[in-house]
């Protein structure tokens, strides 16, 4: 993807994080999220262990105490009479949750008053002062006066349900009043443990109800003043009394599911308190910290540096954040409500995917516009619809670039089959990508079949030899760059294998492209042409060696000298028509190892090899120009060149004459510089005929003009072909009688 | 010297013969590449005139051969009738010493043959060499040419020295290098024809003046002093 479109990207991923992170800030402080954050903590809390119950006993004023004792409110001689059939079965604490606020009859009062006192630790409740509808504050409503100086301690025992209505905490008043739960569970509890621990903690308020919704166990009120409940039922146990009848106490929701009378609610909170399972709302900072990290983590494992499938991440992230809370609540007491931190990752994770599918919208539109634009060797795809609207251009778009993509294919795949030449397509293993029709119809001669697919580049190599070691064709080659072999089937079969590494578009290399030339027609040639100068070289010289060699051993007495002359002269021609032929051929084809040589010294070699020559006849030789110049050139093939041209002229000069070679450099109008040889004698010249066909094989020297020679005919004909296949030129001026002069021009090394 | 000729042409092996006969070397002659093998194993040879294309086996493996199998590989002159510049260079890259084309001529051949024993079984050289009209003096460093002093440098006057002492011998152009300029010299390989060119003008080696120096295709030089 380009840089913009990263860049564009990263932008994206910045806002959408921020964006995200100031939701989950907001969410957190603004409880939007309460609803599901309170389905969540009443779903966790019946997943914990039900509420131990053997600290609390209920002595409940229901509905069959009304019936059996009478109409509400009772006598207080009753609730004295309860107050010690209750403090006969040594309970740790009695809270007492019935409210004594006005003065009654002076005596009951008394009476009620002295069973109080004799049942401590009892704690009485109170109506806590709150804010009134005129919003004036009223006094609190505290327990007639000797009732109270008679109990251990007064506490306001209200209840406060949630918006939902469901009753979740305790209330935490303002100002030095305590609970009476609070009050009630301090005295249960040993002296030893410190009074600070048991008080109501503003921080942990929220009640442990127990999982499965099961109702705390209670006595009737009526049961126990008829003395039907055994005392061990309330020995050493913190007694509660509170009307429960119809009618009397209200009966709230709570998380359990199930709807509690508010002595119920208050025998779960009392028993949380002693069993010290109170749950601690947990704070500012920590409920940010879980709503913000997930969606941190679940952005960076998003981001543009992604290493796991999103939905992972995001499963992942969700999963974490209800495992902490659930942790937190059940284990550690602490509620942290999760329902910011999923709400973050719930809107994060969409956007930015919507994000990121639209900057690759918008970037994979580009590249297929640019694409569309592209010069191509097929005819252009016509596009399906307009381009200019949204996701349905960019979809007439990629069809175009698909359909183009396959003719492509189609193009690449049928050019490849109709090359004449057998053609390979191989990956780096060997296996067999494309093979074309030749390399088909090749192989079946050698007995393989080529199934694509199939890893076989080294069998089907296998087919053949290298020509000269007779060594399989290495595959895969060593050697990085392309490379060709000559290989050979059997004794007529030659072929051109080039290999050449197949790169893909990011220069990674791909495999290799095989091709197969057949060369048996041209090797045949080759080795007939070699036959040939096998022939000339070995086979016609040697007896022509032998000759000569018999003549030189022979007793002069045995052959008579005039007749040894001719054989000598006959077998001496025979030799240098052979070593025409054989220079012919080499100049002809041999491959040429250019190398950096000196006209002057090619020069000088070429006149000394003539010296015997030259000498015999009294002709000079003068050279001129010692001017260094450097021509890139076969050596012996040029000084071969230039001892030809002398040797004519040696040869057709009459004796005691000069021949004069001169060495100069030329600059011509395009720039380029040659070496120029001029070799010039006073010999007898050639005529126009002659000079038309001089450079042909066999072209004698003038019959008529100069002397007898005995040349091969081969000589100028060699110099052209050296000259040709030296970039080189050659050029003559003749005149008959007058003499001849030679120019060899050649490209000089700058 | 003991000179052992591998040859099957009757008249051309008599040829050679008589030649390095009259020279004062004795010569036995083979026809047959696994008889001079055979022959090779019992007796020594101080020199070895071989042709290419013999029965029995090639000039080049009897060469190969007795690098093999000789604890002191005698030197080698390939003598054959093969003239093309890539057959002498295949010869010489094999290991032959020299090379002489037929036909033979019996000056060339006595001279290539006295070079090759000269240099397998020197004698201590003396501090002046004289060659023809060629004085050394290996102590001063100096050339004199007909008694007068020729101007040369260090280097040239080493190779003028290599190739005299060397005269009628093919010499590899790593042979000539190693020798002036010690081994891997980092030099064009145009150094060496420019020092050729160099003395060859200075000591005027031309026919004229009684000698010549040969290139050798992808090879090197050889120094010939031409028969007066």
């Amino acid at each position: 993807m380009s840089l913009g479109h990263q860049l564009k990207l990263r932008t994206q991923w910045w806002l959408i994080l921020l964006a995200a992170s100031v939701l989950v800030i907001v969410l957190t402080a603004d409880r939007t999220m309460l609803r599901l954050d309170n389905a969540f903590y009443d779903r966790l809390l019946q997943l914990g262990a039900p509420a131990p119950g053997q600290s609390v006993l209920m002595v409940e004023i229901d509905d069959e105490s009304i019936a059996r004792l009478g109409r509400w409110p009772w006598n207080r001689c009753i609730h004295a009479a309860l107050i010690d059939r209750i403090k006969a079965g040594q309970p740790r604490a009695i809270a007492y949750d019935v409210l004594f606020t006005e003065p009654g009859d002076p005596a009951v009062d008394a009476l009620l008053a002295g069973s109080v006192a004799a049942a401590r630790p009892i704690f009485l409740p109170m109506v806590p002062p709150a804010s009134g509808l005129s919003g004036v504050a009223a006094a609190p409503l505290l327990p007639i006066a000797p009732v109270r100086q008679a109990a251990s301690g007064i506490g306001y025992a209200t209840i406060d349900p949630d918006a939902d209505g469901v009753v979740r905490s305790a209330t935490v008043a303002a100002g030095p009043a305590q609970h009476l739960m609070a009050l009630a569970a301090m005295a249960a509890t040993s002296p030893a443990t410190p009074a600070d621990h048991l008080a109501m903690p503003v921080g942990a308020r929220l009640i442990p109800f127990g999982a499965g919704g099961g109702h705390w166990p209670g006595v009737s009120a009526a049961a126990v003043l008829a003395g039907q409940v055994p005392p061990e039922l309330l020995r050493d146990r913190v007694v509660l009394v509170g009307a429960t009848a119809t009618g009397l106490g209200s009966r709230y929701p709570t998380p359990t599911g199930s709807v509690m009378s508010g002595l119920e609610i208050e025998a779960n909170l009392v028993n949380g308190l002693i069993s010290r399972t109170m749950i601690r709302p947990a704070g500012m900072p920590a409920r940010l910290g879980l709503g913000l990290m997930p969606l941190w983590v679940l952005m960076i494992g998003l981001g543009p540096w992604r290493r796991m499938p999103a939905m992972v991440v995001f499963a992942l992230c969700a999963g974490v954040v209800v495992a902490i809370a659930a942790l937190c609540l059940l284990v550690w007491r602490l509620w942290l409500p999760p329902g910011a931190a999923l709400a973050g990752l719930a809107v994060a994770y969409p956007l930015w995917g919507w994000r990121q599918l639209a900057v690759i919208e918008q970037f994979m539109r580009v590249q297929l516009l640019r694409l569309e634009q592209e010069p191509s060797i097929l005819p252009r795809v016509a596009l399906v619809g307009s381009v200019k609207h949204g996701v349905a251009g960019t979809i007439a778009l990629l069809h175009a670039a698909i359909a183009r993509n396959r003719e492509m294919q189609h193009f690449v795949a049928d050019r490849l089959d109709q090359l004449p030449d057998a053609t390979l397509v191989a990956d780096l293993p060997g296996r067999i990508v494309m093979a074309n029709a030749a390399a088909h119809r090749l192989f079946t001669t050698f007995g393989h079949t080529i199934i694509p697919g199939a890893t076989q580049a080294q069998a089907l190599l296998s087919a053949v030899r290298l020509v000269g070691s007779g060594n399989p064709v290495p595959f895969p080659p060593e050697a990085e760059e392309p490379a060709t072999h000559e290989v050979q089937r059997d004794q007529a079969h030659f072929y051109l294998v080039g290999m050449a590494p197949q790169t893909q578009a990011d220069g990674q290399r791909a495999g290799w492209i095989i091709r197969f030339v057949d060369i048996s027609e041209s090797k045949a040639a080759q080795r007939q042409r070699d036959d040939v100068v096998q022939l000339l070289t070995h086979d016609m010289r040697s007896p022509q060696a032998s000759i000569l060699a018999v003549l030189e051993t022979a007793p002069a007495d045995r052959i008579a000298p005039v007749e040894a002359s001719a054989i000598r002269h006959y077998a001496e021609r025979t030799l240098r028509l052979a070593d025409g032929f054989v220079q012919l051929a080499r100049a002809e084809y041999l491959e040429y190892t250019l190398e950096e040589v000196e006209l002057g010294d090619m020069l000088i070699d070429a006149i000394d090899d003539l010296w015997p020559q030259s000498r015999a006849k009294a002709i000079e030789i003068v050279t001129h120009g010692d001017e260094q110049m450097l021509v890139m050139g076969e050596r012996s093939l040029l000084t071969r060149a230039l001892g030809n041209v002398i040797g004519n002229a040696i040869k057709y000069s009459p004796d005691g004459t000069t021949i004069t070679c001169t060495l100069t450099r030329q600059v011509r109008a395009d720039g380029s510089a040659w070496g120029l040889c001029t070799i010039a004698d006073q010999g007898c010249g050639m005529d126009e005929d002659l000079r038309a066909r001089m450079f042909e094989r066999f072209a004698r020297g003038p019959v008529g003009l100069g002397p007898k020679t005995s040349g091969a005919g081969l000589g100028l004909s060699f110099v052209h072909t050296v000259m040709v296949r030296h970039h080189g030129v050659i050029s003559c001026e003749t005149e008959p009688r007058r003499g001849t002069t030679f120019t060899l021009a050649l490209p000089i090394k700058d | 010297m003991r000179i052992a000729i591998l040859e099957d042409d009757v008249a051309l092996a008599g040829l050679v013969e008589m030649t390095l006969a009259e020279a004062g070397h004795s010569c036995e002659v083979f026809g047959d590449g696994q008889v001079l093998t055979r022959a090779l194993h019992r007796t020594t040879y101080d020199l070895l005139i071989l042709d290419w294309n013999v029965p029995g086996m090639t000039g080049l493996a009897i060469i190969e051969w007795t690098r093999g199998n000789l604890e002191v590989p005698p030197p080698a002159l390939m003598l054959t009738s093969r003239s093309a510049e890539e057959d002498i260079v295949a010869g010489l890259s094999a290991g032959a010493d020299d090379y002489v084309i037929k036909p033979v001529a019996p000056a060339v051949l006595k001279a290539r043959v006295n070079a090759l024993v000269r240099r397998a079984y020197p004698s201590t050289s003396p501090m002046v060499e004289q060659f023809g009209p060629y004085k050394f003096d290996t102590r001063a460093d100096t050339v004199e040419l007909e008694g007068q002093p020729v101007a040369l440098t260090a280097k040239e006057f080493a190779l003028a020295l290599l190739l005299f002492r060397n005269m009628h011998r093919a010499l590899s152009r790593a042979y000539i290098f190693e020798a002036l300029w010690g081994r891997n010299p980092d030099l064009p390989t145009r150094t060496l024809d420019a020092h050729i060119s160099n003395i060859r003008t200075k000591l005027n080696l031309r026919p004229g003046n009684g000698f010549k120096l040969v290139p050798i295709y992808a090879y090197g030089y050889r120094l010939e002093a031409l028969a007066a």
